[in-house]
C-alpha cells in the first residue's frame, strides 16, 4: 500500500514539475519574441517602458508628463508607455543594475555630464546620426550631453528641459529685517550682510538641508559662476584642470562665507530629507534658499505657498553667465527591445510641442529657443527667460563634470570640511583620485 | 534525508544475513533502497532547484568574478588575485569592516537582553502578553521605516531633542546622528532594539521546551533561583544560543544595510559605512563589480572563520 502511495505521489509531483518546465520553456520563448521586437519597433507598437527620475516627485511635471505619454500614445497607437519613477538618490544605482542586467528601461533620463550620461556612455546608443536638423537648431543646453562635453563628439543623450540655479528671497522677511524688497546683491559680501541683518532680526537667513550633500554641488555651481568661466568647468570634466586647483577652492568661497557666518540652518547637516529644507522656505520659514530654475525647489513651489509677489529673485551675484544646462537629458540603453518607439518618443518629447507642453503644464524651462514665453508666466520666469536672452548662457555646470563616485564623494566630504572635520586640500584630493579611477 | 548510500546500508545491514540469498539478494535490497528514495527525492527537487539557481549558482558566479575587473558593461577581465590584494590596502573597507566587527561586540547584549526578558516572560510577570507583543513589534516594521523615524526623531529639531529641553536638559540637545563618535553607537541601539523582539520568542521557544525534571530536581537538592538559572537552565538553552549567537553575527554582516541606508546612508562622512554598505557602494555607486564580489566573498570567509570561531567558544564552555 505503502509502495503505491509513494509511486502515486511521484508520479503526480513528476507531472506538475514537468508541466513547471514546460510553462518556464514556452513563457521564456514568448518572451524572448516579445523581446526581439525588431519588426513590431518599426511598426512602433508594443510597450515603452520609460525611467524617470522627476515623475512623481515633481507634480506639476508628473501633470506634464502624463498629458504627454498620453499625446504620445494618441499619435502612436501600437505603443503603450509605461511610465516610471525612479528615484532621484538611488538612481545611479537603479540604473547600474539595469544595465548590468541588460534589461530594464527603453528610454532613461539622467544627469548630465559625466556625474550621469557619460558615466553611462557604454551602455548608451550613440544617437549622432538620429540628430535631426531641427534638433541642432533649436535645442539648447547640450554641451554636457557630448563626448568632448562641448558639443562636439559622441551624442548619447538629447535635453528635454534646462536647469540652473537661483536664490530666491521672502520679500516679507526682508522687509521685517529693514532690507530692500528688490534685493540684486552684486557681491557675496553683500549677500552676507544681508545674512546677518536677517539674522540679527531674529529671521533664519537661509532655508535648505544638506544632508545629502546636494547642495554642495549646486553652491559649487553657483560660486563658479561668478568667480570662473564656463570653458574652464567643461576642462574639469575632460580631465584638463584638475579637482584639486585653485580655482574649485575659489569657487566654494561663497558657500564657505556663509557657513562661517552662521547663516545655513542649525540642521543644515543633518536635515532629515533635502525637501524638507525645501519646504521650510515655503513655510516661510527662512529668509533666502538657494533654489533651481525649474521644477525642483523653484518659484512654482514657492509661489502658491508665499505670494507670486512676494518672493524675490537674484542671480548668483556678479556672475560672469548664467547657468543653464540641459537637465535630466533622454538616452536609449543599448539593450532596449523597443529603440524605435524609444527614438520616437525622444523626438516627440524635444519638438516644439512637446516642449510647449512641459513648458506650459510642467513649468520646466524649455531647451528650445522657438518657445515663447508664457503670457501669464510667473514674474521669476520672466525675469529668468528675459535674462537668459541678453547675458551670456552656458550649459556647463562643474559639479555635473564629475563622474558620478567622484561626485558622491564631493558631496559627503565637502560636508566633512564645512564641519571641521576634514581638510579642504584632503577633500578635494580624495574627489580627485576617485575621478581618475573613475574615468 | 536519508541518503542513497544509507538506505543501502540499512537495507545490507537490516536484511537476513543469508549466504544463499548472494548477490541476487543484495541486487533486490539496492533496487528496494532506490524505489523508496525516489519519493523523497522528488519531493525535495522543488527546494534544490531552487536552492541551486538561487543560492549555488550565485555564489559561484561571485567567487568567479571576484577575480575580474567588471564595470557591469562589457565581458569580465580576468586580474588574479588583484581585488584581493587591492582590498587589503583599501582603507574603505578596513574601516568599514571595523565598523560591523563594532556591531558584532555588542553580541552580549544581543544574548543577555533578549534572555533576561524571555525569562520574565516565560514566568509570565504580571502583563507578559502585553510585552510580549510589545517586544515584537519593531521586529515587523519595515528597517527602511525605522531608520526614517529615528532620523527624524534624533535630528536638531527632532522630538528627542524637544523632550531634552523640556526636561530642562537642552544643553545635551545636539544633532545625533551627524556626529561620527556618537552616530555609530546610536545606530547600534537602533539595530539592537530593532532586533532583540526576534531573540525573545526565540529564547522562550527555548524555556517553553525545557527539562523541568532537571529543575525539579536542583530545586529539591537545595539550589535556589539563580543558581538553577546558572547551572541547570543555562546549559539547556546553550544550543538556542548558539543559533541565536550565529544567526546575528550573520546578520550583522549582511542584514543592516537598508536601516543604516534609511538612517544615516553611511554618514556622517562615512562613519557608519559597513561592510554590506561598502559592498553595496562598490557595486552599484562606483560600478566596480568584480571588486564588490571580491568583497563579498572575503565577507563570506570572514563570516565563516567567526562562526567557528563562535562555536568553538561555545562548545568548549559547554564540553
Amino acid at each position: 500500500m505503502r509502495n503505491w502511495v509513494a509511486k502515486g505521489l511521484a508520479l503526480a509531483f513528476a507531472c506538475v514539475l514537468m508541466a513547471g518546465l514546460i510553462a518556464c520553456g514556452s513563457g521564456g520563448k514568448s518572451g524572448g519574441g516579445g523581446g526581439g521586437t525588431t519588426t513590431a519597433a518599426k511598426r512602433l507598437s508594443g510597450t515603452l517602458t520609460v525611467w524617470d527620475l522627476n515623475y512623481r516627485l515633481f507634480p506639476d511635471y508628473t501633470k506634464a508628463v502624463d498629458q504627454l505619454d498620453a499625446n504620445f500614445e494618441a499619435l502612436h497607437p501600437g505603443v503603450t508607455i509605461r511610465h516610471v519613477q525612479v528615484p532621484s538618490a538611488t538612481q545611479t544605482q537603479a540604473l547600474q543594475a539595469a544595465f548590468t542586467a541588460r534589461r530594464g528601461p527603453d528610454v532613461i533620463n539622467l544627469h548630465p555630464g559625466p556625474a550621469g550620461v557619460l558615466h553611462f556612455a557604454k551602455g548608451l546608443e550613440r544617437l549622432n546620426d538620429l540628430v535631426t536638423p531641427d534638433m541642432r537648431k533649436n535645442l539648447l543646453g547640450g554641451e554636457m550631453l557630448s563626448s568632448n562635453l562641448d558639443g562636439t563628439g559622441d551624442i548619447y543623450s538629447i535635453p528635454s528641459g534646462l536647469f540652473g540655479f537661483v536664490f530666491y528671497y521672502n520679500k516679507a522677511l526682508f522687509r521685517r529685517a529693514g532690507l530692500p524688497t528688490d534685493f540684486q546683491p552684486t557681491t557675496w559680501e553683500q549677500v552676507k550682510q544681508a545674512g546677518l541683518k536677517l539674522k540679527a532680526a531674529g529671521i533664519a537667513p537661509f532655508a535648505g538641508g544638506n544632508k545629502e550633500g546636494y547642495e554642495n554641488g549646486w553652491w559649487l555651481d553657483t560660486g563658479w559662476q561668478t568667480i570662473n568661466s564656463s570653458e574652464e568647468a567643461s576642462q574639469i570634466g575632460r580631465g584638463e584642470l584638475p579637482v584639486t586647483d585653485a580655482l574649485i577652492k575659489k569657487a566654494y568661497g561663497p558657500e564657505q562665507m556663509m557657513q562661517s557666518a552662521g547663516l545655513f540652518p542649525s540642521d543644515w547637516f543633518s536635515t532629515p530629507l533635502f525637501p524638507d529644507g525645501v519646504q521650510r522656505f515655503a513655510d516661510g520659514k527662512g529668509a533666502m534658499i538657494l533654489g533651481g530654475t525649474s521644477v525642483a525647489a523653484y518659484y512654482g513651489v514657492f509661489d502658491p505657498a508665499l505670494g507670486e509677489q512676494n518672493v524675490g529673485m537674484f542671480f548668483p551675484p556678479g556672475d560672469r553667465y548664467i547657468e543653464s544646462y540641459a537637465a535630466s537629458p533622454w538616452g536609449i540603453p543599448t539593450f532596449s527591445t523597443n529603440k524605435d518607439a524609444a527614438w520616437a518618443y525622444i523626438e516627440y518629447t524635444t519638438s516644439r510641442a512637446g516642449q510647449e507642453l512641459l513648458y506650459r503644464v510642467g513649468n520646466v524651462l524649455p531647451a528650445r529657443a522657438d518657445v515663447p514665453i508664457k503670457p501669464n508666466a510667473p514674474v521669476q520666469e520672466r525675469q529668468l527667460l528675459e535674462a537668459m536672452r541678453t547675458h551670456k548662457v552656458s550649459g556647463a555646470s562643474p559639479h555635473q563634470m564629475l563622474y558620478t563616485p567622484a561626485l558622491q564623494v564631493l558631496l559627503t566630504d565637502m560636508n566633512e570640511v564645512f564641519q571641521g572635520r576634514m581638510s579642504l586640500d584632503a577633500a578635494l584630493q580624495a574627489v580627485q583620485d576617485t575621478n581618475e579611477k573613475s574615468r | 534525508m536519508r541518503s542513497l548510500a544509507s538506505v543501502l546500508s540499512v537495507a545490507s545491514s537490516t536484511g537476513p544475513a543469508s549466504p544463499r540469498r548472494g548477490a541476487g539478494g543484495l541486487a533486490a535490497g539496492v533496487r528496494r533502497g532506490a524505489r523508496r528514495s525516489v519519493a523523497p527525492l522528488l519531493l525535495l527537487l522543488p527546494a534544490l532547484v531552487v536552492l541551486v539557481g538561487l543560492r549555488l549558482v550565485p555564489i559561484v558566479d561571485a567567487i568567479r568574478l571576484s577575480f575580474t575587473n567588471w564595470d557591469g558593461f562589457g565581458a569580465p577581465r580576468w586580474v588574479g588575485l588583484d581585488n584581493f590584494k587591492a582590498l587589503v590596502h583599501d582603507q574603505q573597507f578596513t574601516s568599514s569592516l571595523v565598523h560591523s566587527v563594532e556591531i558584532l561586540l555588542v553580541m552580549p547584549i544581543w544574548i543577555l537582553v533578549p534572555y533576561a526578558i524571555a525569562w520574565g516572560l516565560h514566568a509570565q510577570i504580571p502583563g507578559w502578553r502585553f510585552f510580549r507583543l510589545a517586544f515584537f513589534i519593531p521586529v515587523v516594521i519595515s528597517p527602511v521605516v525605522i531608520g526614517i523615524y529615528y532620523g527624524m526623531a534624533l535630528g536638531p529639531e527632532g522630538p528627542f531633542n524637544a523632550v531634552l529641553h523640556a526636561v530642562g536638559l537642552g544643553g545635551v540637545a545636539r544633532a545625533w546622528l551627524n556626529e561620527p563618535a556618537l552616530a555609530l553607537p546610536i545606530v547600534i541601539a537602533i539595530i539592537v532594539w530593532s532586533t532583540f523582539g526576534i531573540g525573545v520568542l526565540i529564547f522562550l521557544s527555548g524555556l517553553a521546551s525545557l527539562d523541568q525534571d532537571q529543575v525539579e530536581a536542583a530545586r529539591i537538592d537545595g539550589a535556589n533561583g539563580w543558581q538553577i538559572q546558572r547551572h541547570v537552565v543555562f546549559w539547556q538553552l546553550l544550543p538556542v544560543i548558539e543559533v541565536w549567537a550565529i544567526v546575528m553575527m550573520i546578520a550583522t554582516f549582511t542584514a543592516f544595510f537598508p536601516l543604516i541606508f534609511a538612517l544615516t546612508n553611511g554618514g556622517p562622512g562615512t562613519a557608519t559605512y559597513t561592510v554590506d554598505f561598502d559592498l553595496y557602494q562598490e557595486a552599484f555607486t562606483n560600478g566596480h563589480l568584480g571588486y564588490a564580489s571580491s568583497i563579498g566573498v572575503a565577507l563570506m570567509l570572514i563570516m565563516a572563520v567567526i562562526g567557528v570561531l563562535q562555536l568553538t567558544l561555545l562548545r568548549g564552555r559547554r564540553g
